[in-house]
């Protein structure tokens, strides 16, 4: 192979000429350098490459299929009718996430019961102590709350709603979730 | 629906199908499938789509006609299926590539085809085909060259030759970031060269793999 061939090689391998260019001017008097182009006017070889090459990437831009196929789409959609379909509003994916979240509130509930036994009637009253002040500040609802169980108990309760939370918004799942 | 009203709902002369159908925009009549489950509605879908979903998976089947034709078929019937919980946030075309493009891997997941781009593809020389492709037929070429690429970088450079797909398009079909996509089809389409070149600058594909 010589310099030239290699040369116009490396062009084809990495030039980006648009199909409908390609497809008015074949021969490569507009997009081919040149010297590659002088050199390819009197080289058969170098002619049937840039040849290929055009062809190619014409036929790569074409539809490979059939434009019309009444058949085919006869046939989806005969399938289709009978099958079931996915009722509106019950995702699969919104599924997993509500189980999930249910399952992260139960784990919590559990560790607060565990850590707290007597929890809820110890939130009734900071609550009620936190409305019945009128200037109910933040410390002061957070001193009312009876030991570190409490807070340790109560933030696994509220990390556990907010990653619920996070999760039913952002997660991205897998692509076969999502179709 | 039996496949005889099928085949009159869907085959029947333009000019005697529902007008409003075949005016409406793909929103439009995702919405009428999804609200009333409206079968010519979803068939005119299909016959808008149908063309182009069948073309990227024969090129992802490596020209392989009845296997890309089934898979199409799947990818339909799960569109189908699918279609209430179509959110509308992306283009329908969009999201049934993405359906299509899931459908295949699964396809060469089963059939341990898949082919993940491994360490030196770049280098590698195209592995030889089976039999000499018919010098004649730059098509069949073609799909042979776009079959020897692997399974993302030939997902990146079909879509790219679509047309009507963008680059941030086909980061969401191919779940990969923009830049990667960007990437891989700047590989693909330099590897897919390189194979057609090869092939034409020797008596063929096993010549230029030796």
């Amino acid at each position: 192979m010589t310099a030239q061939h290699r040369a116009l090689r490396a062009f084809l391998r990495g030039c980006d000429v648009p199909a409908r260019v390609l497809a008015h001017d074949p021969t490569g008097a507009s997009w081919l350098p040149a010297e590659l182009r002088r050199w390819a006017l009197d080289d058969p070889a170098a002619r049937r490459t840039i040849q290929r090459f055009v062809a190619a990437e014409l036929a790569l831009s074409q539809a490979p299929a059939p434009f019309d196929d009444a058949p085919f789409v006869a046939t989806v959609v005969e399938r289709a009718q009978r099958m079931p379909r996915a009722a509106a509003g019950v995702d699969l994916r919104a599924t997993i996430l509500f189980a999930a979240h249910l399952l992260a509130v139960v784990c919590a509930a559990y560790v607060l019961s565990w850590a707290v036994p007597d929890a809820p009637a110890a939130a009734d009253g900071a609550v009620e102590r936190v409305l019945a002040s009128a200037q109910g500040a933040a410390a002061e609802a957070w001193g009312l709350l009876p030991g570190l169980q409490v807070h340790l108990a109560w933030g696994v309760a509220a990390s556990a709603l907010g990653v619920g939370w996070l999760v039913a918004r952002r997660v991205r799942l897998p692509h076969t979730l999502r179709a | 629906m039996s496949r005889s009203r099928a085949m009159e709902a869907v085959a029947a002369p333009a000019a005697a199908r529902d007008p409003s159908v075949r005016e409406l925009a793909d929103m439009q009549l995702v919405r009428r499938a999804q609200v009333s489950a409206d079968a010519e509605a979803f068939a005119e879908l299909v016959r808008r789509h149908q063309a182009r979903v069948r073309g990227m998976l024969l090129r992802l089947c490596g020209g392989d006609g009845a296997l890309a034709d089934d898979l199409a078929q799947d990818v339909f019937l799960r569109a189908f299926r699918a279609l209430p919980r179509f959110e509308r946030r992306a283009e329908f075309g969009t999201w049934l590539y993405r359906i299509a493009y899931n459908v295949f891997l699964n396809h060469t997941t089963r059939t341990r085809r898949f082919d993940p781009i491994s360490e030196g593809t770049e280098r590698r020389r195209p592995a030889p085909p089976a039999s000499h492709p018919d010098r004649g037929d730059v098509r069949r070429d073609l799909e042979r060259a776009i079959a020897q690429l692997p399974v993302p970088y030939r997902a990146a450079v079909v879509l790219y030759y679509l047309r009507d797909v963008s680059y941030a398009e086909m980061a969401e079909i191919l779940g990969l970031p923009l830049g990667t996509v960007k990437t891989h089809l700047h590989r693909a389409r330099a590897r897919l060269r390189e194979i057609m070149l090869a092939w034409d600058e020797t008596d063929g594909p096993e010549e230029a793999a030796r």
